[in-house]
């Protein structure tokens, strides 16, 4: 037998009653998991880690400048992201281009304008070797060098320009 | 700053929504549904225009912001002062509250509650341990709001197209209202973005809420509200800085005055430029709004012919006064669109990669390789499913199932023409984003595992709102039927 419509106004539907009853355990179940999601965020290091502090260092030197090449270490080529962005986000408006081997910065290509380069390497020995190349190619050249290190990791250098310093 | 300017527009938009119909309540829910649409959207459109006119300084941008609000505090004058809503409010007001009513309100309550306390202590954890945001937040939204607040505007143009990555060529809603913000307060802080996220949350609890009670089931808006605020993912992306909840609020506060207008033939409209102007916010917010909007208006107009035919029926005064609907809704709609083409057509560079989506060699072995397809749909199951998916979802995907297998025989244009519109947008919209994964120039794994939680989050509202609205008393919700005339 139908029930009538006047019965069936006065009282929820069954099928609302279950629906609505399932999510109160799809709420806890949910609520849970998003504070152990959450947990877990609370715990992770800062996503560029030391980056954005360490290129916010660098910005007042780099203000006027409409251009920079971020040269990094070719051994950390599949995560250069990290670096980039930590650095094109401190460093903005400043548009930053990427580099992965000294040729490139100061290779045959470069007419020898001056331009900064941001030379960033975990790793001290060859982030001497590249500052040192870097060096010897722009002297060759009979151009200007001027390196700034900023901490251990990033070093701060001009090249080109009018003769050496 | 954020909230400050939510509670302001929302303050603006409760005196320009008042008239006859309008109960304070539903006044005060449009209002808090809009409020933050308008108070990011209004200055981030004024602040690209400035610049775009090569005007610096916060001066240029707050005189256009003025120039929108005068505008839109004009229009809103000038149009019809009732609203279907108030009309759906009577009518379900008036059917005898079912037993159990005010027990499932207690509880929704309560729970509302404790989520909303949860969420504000998720939003304290982001605060302290990422205040930056996430790593798209810094790589993309923000870098792009640094950017426009750093730069002469004479110099913009070239600057973004000398950018290589971190998506310069994406839409500015966010990065024009961070930078507009960091030019009133005096600083870069990570406050503004983070208060934007919080703005938008709130937003998208007050749109998904009204949506249910339009569609006619009141009872059933707070459970909406907190399955979608239950769920895993959005804990994930709510406070990330990033565009994708604030593209999944914009949908439902779009979809709103189009839902009003389905629900009851019988009612005039809201004023239609608000309505168009934040359907235009969803072009400007992420590329994907510009489908999720066409797919919105378009299933709009199909259900507003096939529901009455007026579209083209229409004569004398009645098809003047919807000739004016439809040019205020277009101006409405007109900041947050023209902002996007000036901005696509002379600032965003042409990035290779996106342009070869759907142009270059091999697409059509891509569209027709079964392989591809098999793993878009394998990996959108394991997101639904909970065994696999659970850490992000929940159980919301069967619930949602569930409410679906209980009430899809009311997803019918005629009987419930507003689920049917929320629902066809969700299923439309996934279907070209699946289209969009099988035709992508990248890795397909890693596109998928990088995109598609945060594309699902995106449809998620709108198929809950529809879920939901199906769920509460079905024959309220398609309104009157017009009178006779």
């Amino acid at each position: 037998m139908p029930i009538p419509d006047q019965v069936r106004a006065r009282v929820l539907s069954i099928r609302a009653i279950l629906f609505l009853a399932l999510l109160l355990p799809v709420w806890a179940l949910g609520v849970l998991r998003g504070e152990r999601l959450i947990g877990s965020v609370a715990v992770l290091p800062p996503f560029f880690g030391e980056d954005l502090a360490r290129f916010d260092r660098v910005r007042p030197r780099l203000r006027a400048s409409a251009g920079a090449i971020l040269l990094l270490d070719s051994s950390a080529r599949s995560s250069y992201g990290q670096r980039y962005f930590a650095a094109q986000y401190s460093l903005a408006p400043t548009v930053l281009s990427l580099a992965f081997a000294v040729d490139a910065v100061a290779g045959e290509g470069w007419k020898g304008e001056p331009r900064y380069v941001l030379c960033v390497f975990d790793d001290p020995g060859r982030h001497a070797a590249a500052l040192a190349a870097l060096e010897s190619a722009t002297r060759r050249r009979g151009l200007g060098f001027l390196a700034e290190p900023v901490d251990g990791v990033l070093t701060l250098v001009r090249l080109g320009g009018a003769g050496p310093p | 700053m954020p909230l400050m300017l939510c509670v302001g527009a929302a303050a603006l938009l409760y005196r320009w929504l008042g008239g006859v119909g309008w109960s304070r309540s539903e006044r005060l829910r449009w209002a808090l549904a809009w409020g933050p649409a308008f108070a990011f959207g209004i200055p981030s459109c004024a602040l690209f225009a400035a610049r775009w006119c090569g005007l610096d300084g916060p001066l240029p941008w707050s005189v256009a912001a003025l120039g929108l609000v005068a505008a839109f505090a004009l229009t809103a004058r000038r149009a019809p002062r009732s609203i279907a809503v108030a009309a759906v409010e009577v009518h379900v007001g008036r059917a005898p509250a079912p037993r159990g009513t005010t027990a499932v309100r207690l509880a929704t309550g309560v729970l509302l509650v404790v989520t909303a306390l949860l969420l504000l202590d998720t939003f304290r954890t982001w605060q302290r341990a990422q205040p930056a945001g996430m790593w798209d937040a810094v790589a993309i939204w923000n870098s792009s709001a640094r950017f426009l607040a750093r730069a002469e505007a004479a110099r913009l143009p070239e600057l973004f197209g000398a950018r290589s990555e971190g998506h310069p060529e994406y839409p500015l809603l966010l990065g024009g209202a961070v930078a507009a913000q960091w030019e009133l307060v005096g600083n870069e802080s990570n406050s503004v973005p983070l208060g934007m996220s919080l703005g938008f949350a709130i937003g998208l609890a007050a749109a998904l809420h009204l949506l249910v009670r339009i569609c006619g089931a009141p009872l059933f808006a707070g459970p909406a509200v907190l399955l979608v605020f239950s769920t895993p993912v959005v804990w994930k992306w709510a406070f990330a800085q990033v565009a994708d909840l604030p593209l999944a609020y914009l949908a439902l506060a779009a979809a709103l005055p189009l839902v009003a207008c389905l629900q009851d033939r019988a009612a005039p409209e809201l004023p239609p430029a608000l309505s168009g102007f934040v359907l235009g916010l969803m072009l400007w917010t992420k590329d994907e709004g510009a489908l999720l909007a066409a797919t919105l208006l378009f299933l709009f107009l199909a259900l507003r012919l096939l529901r009455g035919g007026d579209l083209g029926a229409v004569r004398g005064e009645a098809r003047s006064r919807s000739l004016g609907r439809t040019l205020g809704f277009a101006l409405g709609a007109l900041p947050g669109v023209a902002a996007l083409l000036l901005f696509k057509l002379t600032w965003a560079p042409l990035v290779p990669e996106r342009a070869t989506f759907l142009g270059g060699s091999g697409k059509v072995a891509k569209l027709l390789d079964f392989e591809r397809w098999r793993l878009v749909a394998a990996e959108t199951l394991r997101h639904f499913d909970p065994r696999t998916g659970g850490a992000l979802w929940g159980f919301a995907w069967p619930l949602l199932g569930l409410g679906l297998l209980l009430w899809g025989g009311r997803l019918r244009w005629r009987v419930a023409p507003g689920a049917v519109l929320l629902s066809g947008a969700a299923a439309v919209t996934f279907t070209f984003y699946a289209l969009a994964f099988v035709l992508s120039p990248y890795d397909l794994a890693w596109h998928l595992s990088s995109a598609l939680d945060r594309l699902l989050m995106h449809v998620l509202p709108l198929l809950a709102a529809a879920v939901f609205a199906l769920g509460g008393d079905g024959r309220a919700g398609a309104g009157p039927e017009p009178p006779a005339s």
